[in-house]
């Protein structure tokens, strides 16, 4: 089979010929490398997004000092400052900013918060997922991005990790406005999914399950929005996955189903996660797809052993039909010193030998 | 047989390869199981990246979003001006920045502002981002350093807009010619301290701005030669290999210009029927030593695959023996198929090209005898 092929027969919940080998195309950059890995039989997962938003209402001004950038947005309802550090490097997957002042600080900023989740539009431009799915043909698939979860959107508001004390608290202090803030999101999120339910794309991603707060919150504020749309998007023939990137997992091992996903992705098994194939397949049953996101930690201690913990992990889980082993947050990206490059390289190199030999 | 950064680094440090390399920009390939093929067939991949990023303290960016038009109003103590982008545009440019439809520039009242801005600038190096990207290509890619895309004639251009100040550039230089010498000089001081520190950049392959065909060769000798020939030689003293992005359509009006600029390289150099100067005449005049890097005209791909194929040999044979040319494309390749009509041609199109470089690239080339 071509990576489509395989890729595709999973997702289908029919019957690959090995084990699809698929991290996120940025984590892998091209290179030699990149191409050897890919003239194995390793695909591109590219994520997609067809929609874009625009704030109307929301003129955003931006002041660069030295390697900070601080964004104010100004609503009619008042103003929010965001700050960024530009320039980090390799910190992230996505090359994108790192945050080091939330847009909101506290109850204050709920009024012009709320105003600019309002003011936002949503349109769908379908292009980026025509070229991106022309250009990869059997050597990928495209994914489109469907919704970010409400309660986890708050929290990311107040900062990714500079605003949690505060997002932690005010939540406790004052819960009303926090209410208002989350259903502010959530109606920005229903307009989302009514796009994204005419998506071009087949498969689509909805939201993480982060592990910073526990199954309460998430039932609570995400699940109803999940428990509505997931049957419409898989009604519509959409494939959904959720980013399960905790690596306290197990404690959301009875939630996981809830979501109604036929997706687990980055799901990340021990030594950093602390929750196994086995154990997740006896509690999600046979048809789950478990994307697994790759420990790179395991690299660290050679590529024999990288070899004979994949050859383990894909025995935990036979016949081995719904399962994908990729990279999601880090991969070869990830490697910024010649050592580290070198030896992510060989662990990647071992995880291809390991699915050819253990996994037809 | 050469891997790719073996025979790229052949011509470029004026060695035999073992063939013509094919080289388009990383951009206008996306990964996919066709670029893979081109690969294993030897094509790499050409990353252009500044290691250098640029702040204006003292200016704050104000951003507008109206549809999908975006509006920038730059807050200077001297005053306000602003550009608008049409975003969301699709596989218009290679890189998928917005369109300009509105530049900084528009009249007499936006001279001291920009002339802040541009005094403003400051310069801070981040050379991770060649370290990781070599890196990363290993054998399959060259990096070429792009923080001095423009010239300062170039960048002067561009505080005008792109298509749409094209005619206010035109006038404000003979209209307020004193203005616009003293936004030229601010681009000149700014541009210096940029090459003091492109000087030091860890890339060896840098691209030196380019010509547009937009403007003549009096314009480019009266405002940008003295800059292009204080930095190339210095530049080159410090061993690196620099390219002129020679994209202009009507070169043939450049050619003894070009050769005067004492570049290395002289890249996007495009073939007719698209440009106006021939492969053999642009040797002729600038000799055995200069590297021709050629954008290959897509439009060529509609006369079907064997006419594309005949073409790049004729194109090859025309060049003899070969050494200091390279194939690639620099403004659309397989990137600018945005519809499936479209990629056929073009797929069909970059496979002839492959396989006439297969024959007929292999050094040393022979010429054409009818």
């Amino acid at each position: 089979m071509d990576f489509r092929t395989r890729i595709n027969a999973v997702l289908h919940l029919e019957t690959p010929d090995q084990i699809p080998f698929a991290p996120y195309d940025n984590l892998v950059p091209r290179g030699d490398f990149e191409r050897t890995l890919r003239n194995r039989g390793m695909g591109l997962c590219l994520r997609r997004p067809t929609i874009w938003e625009e704030t109307p209402h929301v003129s955003i001004e931006t002041k660069a000092e030295g390697d900070i950038e601080t964004r104010l947005y100004h609503t009619p309802k008042g103003k929010l400052t965001l700050r960024n550090k530009l320039h980090t490097g390799r910190i992230k997957d996505d090359d994108m900013d790192l945050d080091i002042e939330g847009m909101i600080k506290g109850i204050d900023d709920y009024a012009a918060a709320i105003y600019w989740l309002d003011d936002t539009q949503l349109h769908l431009g379908e292009g980026a997922f025509f070229d991106a799915n022309r250009d990869i043909g059997s050597d990928g698939i495209v994914r489109d991005t469907g919704l970010q979860a409400p309660y986890g959107v708050t929290r990311y508001l107040y900062g990714g990790v500079s605003g949690l004390p505060r997002w932690s608290q005010d939540q406790y202090d004052h819960p009303a406005e926090f209410e208002q803030l989350v259903q502010a999101v959530v109606r920005r999120e229903e307009k989302r999914l009514q796009l994204i339910a005419d998506s071009p794309a087949e498969y689509l991603s909805l939201g993480d399950l982060d592990g910073t707060w526990g199954p309460a919150k998430i039932r609570k504020y995400d699940l109803p929005l999940f428990n509505k749309w997931v049957p419409i998007l898989k009604s519509k023939g959409k494939i959904c996955s959720i980013h399960a990137h905790a690596v306290n997992l197990s404690h959301f091992k009875d939630l996981v189903p809830e979501f109604g996903c036929q997706v687990v992705e980055a799901f990340t098994p021990p030594p950093v996660g602390d929750l196994s194939l086995a154990e997740a397949r006896a509690a999600w049953g046979r048809d789950t797809i478990i994307w697994i996101n790759f420990p790179e930690t395991i690299f660290w201690s050679g590529p024999e052993a990288t070899r004979q913990y994949v050859k383990e992990l894909i025995q935990s889980d036979p016949p081995g039909d719904k399962l994908v082993i990729g990279f999601t947050e880090m991969g070869t990206w990830g490697a910024v010193t010649e050592e580290s490059s070198r030896i992510f390289r060989d662990g990647s190199m071992a995880i291809m030998d390991a699915i050819e030999e253990y996994s037809v | 047989m050469m891997n790719f950064q073996e025979r790229i680094n052949s011509v470029l440090h004026l060695h035999d390869p073992d063939q013509v390399p094919f080289a388009p920009y990383i951009e206008s390939f996306p990964s996919g199981e066709y670029e893979r093929r081109l690969r294993n067939r030897g094509m790499g991949l050409v990353v252009r990246k500044p290691t250098i990023w640029e702040a204006t303290p003292h200016v704050t960016v104000e951003e507008r979003v109206e549809g999908d038009l975006s509006v920038f109003i730059h807050h200077t103590p001297k005053g306000d001006v602003r550009a608008a982008y049409k975003q969301h545009a699709g596989r218009l440019y290679i890189d998928e920045a917005g369109i300009c439809v509105e530049g900084l520039l528009k009249g007499l009242q936006d001279y001291e502002p920009i002339m802040y801005m541009i005094e403003d600038t400051e310069f801070h190096v981040d050379n991770t981002l060649y370290s990781d990207t070599v890196r990363d290509l290993g054998a399959d890619g060259l990096f070429t350093e792009y923080g001095c895309a423009l010239t300062p004639y170039g960048h002067a251009r561009y505080m005008f807009g792109e298509s749409s100040g094209f005619d206010k550039w035109i006038f404000e230089q003979a209209d307020h010619p004193q203005e616009f010498a003293r936004m030229f000089d601010a681009i000149i001081a700014r541009e210096e301290r940029r090459m003091q520190l492109i000087a030091k950049s860890p890339a060896e392959y840098i691209r030196f701005g380019d010509i547009d065909g937009s403007w003549g060769p009096e314009v480019v000798r009266r405002y940008d030669l003295p800059f292009i020939k204080k930095w190339i030689p210095y530049l080159q003293s410090m061993g690196k290999i620099c390219c002129v992005h020679a994209h202009a359509i009507n070169l043939a009006f450049f050619k003894d210009l070009i050769g005067e600029m004492g570049f290395n390289v002289v890249e996007a150099f495009t073939p007719p029927p698209v440009g106006n100067l021939s492969i053999r005449e642009a040797r002729a005049a600038w000799g055995k030593d200069t590297i021709i890097w050629v954008n290959f005209p897509e439009t060529v791909f509609y006369q079907g695959p064997q006419a594309t194929k005949k073409y790049t040999q004729e194109l090859l044979e025309s060049d003899p023996p070969g050494n200091r040319l390279v194939i690639g494309f620099t403004e659309m390749g397989l990137w600018g198929a945005s519809d499936p009509e479209t990629e056929h041609l073009f797929k069909e199109g970059i496979l002839a090209i492959a396989d006439a470089l297969d024959e007929t690239g292999k050094f040393p080339i022979q010429a054409r005898t009818k």
